[in-house]
């Protein structure tokens, strides 16, 4: 089973994929509307408001639970060894 | 295909995790894994052969309960479904379970960063079971937290509810019905 390499959520069904299309790596909740991927910051602020809003997270932590979290995904690495140069 | 040697090497693995997901439900999250090694019957060195620190091991345990209870509850087609398919795998992981959050500060970082993670995903998938419902209106966050919060404080405080046996056995259902009356 494919897992999106933008947030990490398994991708069971073809709606679950970007524009229904199982070919593409990344699900449909880190689309653009142009069918794009999300640039990291779009990824970013919508990890962090969906966990303050689900789990009521502080702000802060919950950014560094994100960050945390978009380490080990792969659509990242190259942002992160940017910034860890 | 794998073959004899790498078979065996991960039914090795596997009976390690599983011993010591015993060993330390019963004991505490500071027991030797010496202390694994006799109870598996394998040498301590069979041990770092698979997981070279205790870390590891401790890793691959919170990983062996985290990765149910997020499956578990994606598959949940309504809210109650949520809450039973959770208290399901909370249950058959009770003891370690709790160890895992009474002892959090016996845990490596990259553990408490799979249950953090894990958490998370549960929590998104507690907003969805609830989007299939009508409730309360009250943040997602703090219905959320609310059923944490009764499912934790029952676990943390079994001696005083369950002193023998499993907690969420007992209580599991009053939970669930307890939790669907107070936000409908």
């Amino acid at each position: 089973m494919k897992k999106c390499i933008a947030c990490g959520m398994p991708m069971r069904q073809a709606s679950d994929f970007a524009q229904g299309n199982p070919d593409l790596d990344y699900c449909k909740y880190c689309t653009r509307p142009d069918g794009r991927m999300c640039s990291f910051e779009e990824n970013q602020h919508r990890l962090v408001n969906l966990m303050v809003k689900t789990q009521g997270l502080d702000r802060a932590v919950a950014v560094a639970q994100v960050d945390a979290s978009m380490r080990q995904l792969p659509a990242w690495q190259a942002h992160y060894q940017e910034e860890d140069r | 295909m794998p073959n004899q040697r790498q078979l065996q090497k991960s039914q090795t693995r596997a009976k390690v995790v599983d011993v010591a997901m015993q060993v330390y439900a019963e004991q505490n999250l500071s027991t030797s894994t010496l202390a694994v090694a006799k109870a598996a019957h394998v040498s301590h060195g069979t041990i770092f052969a698979h997981f070279p620190t205790k870390d590891d091991l401790l890793i691959a345990m919170v990983q062996q309960v985290c990765t149910p209870l997020v499956t578990a509850t994606d598959a949940a087609t309504s809210l109650p479904d949520f809450l039973q398919q959770h208290i399901a795998v909370l249950t058959k992981y009770e003891a370690l379970y709790r160890r895992f959050i009474s002892e959090q500060d016996a845990l490596p970082a990259a553990a408490k960063q799979v249950l953090v993670a894990a958490q998370a995903t549960v929590a998104v998938h507690f907003q969805a079971a609830l989007a299939t419902t009508s409730v309360k209106s009250i943040a997602p966050g703090l219905l959320f937290n609310t059923w944490q919060g009764l499912v934790q404080y029952y676990l943390l405080n079994s001696e005083q509810f369950a002193p023998t046996g499993s907690v969420l056995a007992r209580y599991g259902d009053t939970l669930i019905d307890t939790f669907e009356r107070l936000i409908s």
